[in-house]
């Protein structure tokens, strides 16, 4: 199991760039699927993580480590500049088209021919995925944050600081956010559907 | 209004310890329905993301990250991430039937959580061999060995005589020699990785070209040709073959499911096509539906044998053999275990009812209406007051249809602000509302107007939000910046997906609210052509409540509220338009006047 060299002071550049490096190597597969579940495509997830890590590089010098703060991870602060990349990214979309491209959650509606696929997996895909972001989306975004950063892999104190909130008050929404995921799944909420 | 109870610190806590310990790897069973929930989800989001790693070797972040450089890494970096995606896609979608067995497989109880031991019930399985069954192994470059005649067939479309429909009608096995070389030639294809043109032939593209092919007489061959699987070999999809290549990932997910005792339904690894289970078509084309394959090393398999669910839906690769050379023509996406009784019912004829023009040809009226979502008539409206939704009858505005649906297509136009209001509701008022200054998207305005959620629930969740419209017109020219054509590929990847091509309001979906105003549901509209029209028609299960809300100003009406919910159940929207307090406490409380 990985751990993040976290919060140790950046002796210089180079080996902030380096804890970067190592951060977004560990975690490559978690920002993805962060910004995936948020923007619905492959394409535009791929898009986004470009963008992030490019933000991270040059923003590196704002990463301040603070031994009092176990929260602030750099990779809670990678997942923030996610997170804000995505909320920034969204709203400059304008949509241009009909209503039902939009899903509800403000993502666009992925186009769903993906032509790396064969044929064969197409038919196979996107089941479980979608299943997993219906999910997701019943929550309120505030929740949903939360929950989608603990599937990235972050800590309660970590996911505090990426969404720049106290520790108590994620531990709040995400009691919250569960017990209505155990809604969801329960057989009664699916029978009255 | 919902009340929820406040959680206490003791379980947030809890629950909050015991989430830490299961994203560091040190999880412990959980003791309690939420923590179940958790894991529930976890091991969800396990089983679709590790199919989104990528397999084989990861080419990227290799290198050392260079110090801030704009110019270099605008372009490195991109490329990089395009190479893990791009690596990644077809693991992402084999992973993932998983969930949905699971879920399925969880659907009936909460005691049938995965977590508990599982029952064996071990079935007689009889792992295929690469060496004798040579068709289960991956695609591979070897496998582009073989070049010739690796092409689709080749048709234009466009000459194909529209008397003349495909024929589906299903004469019984293919005989094992062609079955082999038919397959083997979509292998040597597949290795060769030349799909991109085959593409075009991707979702019935025989039949959506020429609209009118698609003749009741071919319906019934196609619905001949599903049945055919779907009640015939239905569970024999699924394989499980020795000695498979396995990605790390893979079998990294198999250790945590199994140290988690999460070992439920196995994880599919590969579809591929089984010459066993091909079979002639009257045309002497060969049709073979994709065949899931798992390891006979999954934990699952070890344990409970075959998975208990076989694919709601499945992909048909038709071969056809052109002067001795077997060519890939065609793919289906075929129903096999979902309600597809249905059919396809009596499509909407435009010329009949209007509203279902598509909003582009409708046009703008000079005189549209026009939105009220500033809430302009906020002066007239109590901000601090409940919006109730509560439906009292059919709406008293006849034309209300109308009016939306010219509002609508003067979104398509030059009405600026209407395109603005295509975006989701929780933003809207973010933007109207602050005026711009949106900082926090969890901020809301205090003067947000407030809303029943009880009551907007039930509105979203009528059926009439939710409506599915079939239209005997073809598909657009345009639909996710493509223009249809026959190097273009379809638009619907299986059944289960309807490529919505367009939105209406149809006027028996309007209703008239408590408060005078009335709400009208957004109508999906789909083409005759769309395979998942035929098969999903009336399966409104995965649509979102999409609706419109109207309001009343002297002799005009206008547009006031946008609504939406996810599957018409609960309403909570990006930007926490439904919720009020930045700090999460969403007990309902009335926001205080400022």
């Amino acid at each position: 199991m990985y751990e993040p060299l976290d919060n140790s002071p950046p002796q210089d550049t180079s080996r902030v760039m380096d804890l970067l490096e190592e951060v977004f190597r560990n975690h490559r597969h978690d920002l993805f699927r962060f910004c995936y579940r948020r923007l619905g495509s492959v394409e535009a997830a791929n898009d986004a993580c470009g963008r992030i890590i490019l933000k991270a590089v040059n923003s590196i010098d704002s990463f301040t480590p603070h031994p009092d703060l176990p929260g602030a991870t750099m990779r809670a602060w990678l997942f923030r500049i996610a997170r804000n990349d995505l909320i920034d990214h969204q709203r400059t979309l304008k949509p241009v088209t009909s209503l039902d491209r939009i899903n509800h959650d403000g993502t666009w509606v992925h186009n769903p021919v993906d032509h790396r696929r064969g044929p064969e997996e197409t038919a196979l895909a996107n089941e479980s995925e979608r299943e997993l972001q219906q999910l997701l989306r019943q929550l309120p975004d505030s929740q949903r944050s939360i929950v989608d950063l603990r599937l990235a892999g972050l800590r309660g104190d970590e996911i505090a600081e990426a969404l720049g909130l106290s520790l108590s008050a994620v531990k709040s929404a995400q009691y919250r956010a569960y017990q209505r995921l155990r809604d969801l799944l329960s057989p009664d909420h699916h029978d009255a559907r | 209004m919902i009340q929820t109870p406040f959680p206490s610190n003791h379980d947030a806590d809890d629950l909050n310890d015991w989430l830490d310990a299961l994203v560091t790897g040190h999880q412990t069973p959980p003791d309690n329905k939420v923590q179940e929930t958790a894991a529930r989800v976890h091991a969800m989001a396990s089983a679709t993301s590790s199919a989104s790693r990528p397999q084989g070797g990861i080419p990227m972040m290799n290198a050392t990250l260079s110090p801030p450089n704009p110019g270099y890494q605008r372009h490195t970096e991109a490329s990089r991430w395009s190479a893990l995606t791009s690596a990644a896609l077809v693991a992402v979608m084999l992973i993932s039937l998983v969930s949905v067995a699971w879920w399925r497989s969880t659907d009936s109880t909460t005691e049938n959580i995965a977590w508990a031991p599982q029952t064996p019930s071990m079935q007689a399985i009889t792992p295929l061999d690469p060496s004798s069954a040579p068709w289960i192994a991956d695609f591979s470059a070897q496998d582009c060995a073989e070049t010739s005649g690796l092409s689709q067939v080749e048709v234009d479309f466009s000459e194909m005589p529209a008397a003349e429909p495909q024929k589906y009608a299903v004469t019984g096995p293919a005989d094992h020699a062609s079955a082999q070389q038919a397959a083997q030639q979509y292998r040597n294809m597949r290795g060769c990785d030349n799909l991109t043109e085959a593409w075009a032939y991707w979702t019935d593209a025989r039949i959506t070209w020429q609209q009118r092919t698609l003749t009741d007489a071919t319906r019934l061959e196609l619905e001949q040709l599903q049945s055919y699987f779907a009640t015939v070999h239905p569970q024999q999809f699924m394989a499980v073959g020795m000695d498979l290549e396995v990605d790390p990932t893979i079998t990294t997910e198999w250790e945590a499911r199994a140290n988690m005792g999460l070992v439920g339904q196995p994880i599919p690894l590969a579809a591929k096509l089984n010459p066993e289970w091909g079979v002639s078509l009257v045309d002497g084309r060969i049709a073979f539906p994709a065949t899931i394959m798992y390891a006979a090393n999954d934990p699952a398999i070890i344990l409970n044998g075959m998975p208990d669910e076989h694919p709601a839906s499945t992909v048909v690769i038709v071969m056809e053999n052109v002067d001795g050379t077997w060519k890939y023509d065609d793919s289906l996406a075929l129903c096999l275990t979902a309600d597809c009784s249905g059919g396809m019912g009596n499509p909407i004829d435009p010329a009949a009812e209007d509203w279902v023009q598509p909003a582009e040809l409708r046009g703008c009226e000079a005189s549209s209406p026009v939105q009220d979502i500033n809430y302009g008539l906020a002066g007239q409206m109590p901000e601090f007051q409940d919006r109730a939704y509560q439906v009292v009858g059919p709406a008293k505005a006849s034309d209300a249809a109308a009016i939306t649906n010219n509002w609508n297509a003067c979104s398509w136009t030059n009405d600026d602000s209407a395109q603005y209001a295509m975006t989701e509701l929780g933003l809207i008022n973010l933007v109207m509302v602050e005026q711009g200054a949106y900082s926090d998207p969890f901020a809301i305005a205090p003067y947000l107007r407030q809303r029943e959620r009880g009551t907007a629930e039930i509105l979203t969740s009528t059926p009439g939000w939710t409506n599915i419209a079939v239209v005997d017109v073809p598909l657009r020219t345009e639909h996710f910046g493509m223009v249809w054509n026959p190097s273009i590929s379809g638009q619907t990847p299986n059944t289960a997906t309807v490529s919505t091509q367009d939105g209406a309001f149809a006027p028996e979906t309007v209703v008239e609210l408590s408060d005078g105003r009335v709400a009208i549901g957004y109508t999906r509209i789909v083409s005759i052509n769309d395979r998942g029209a035929i098969t999903y028609e009336g399966n409104v299960s995965a649509n979102n409540g999409i609706g419109v809300v109207l309001q009343q100003h002297g002799d005009t009406w206008l547009v006031d509220e946008l609504l939406t919910a996810p599957n018409g159940v609960i309403l909570a929207t990006r930007s926490d338009g439904w919720w009020w307090d930045l700090s999460f406490d969403d007990s309902p409380e009335a926001t205080p006047e400022p």
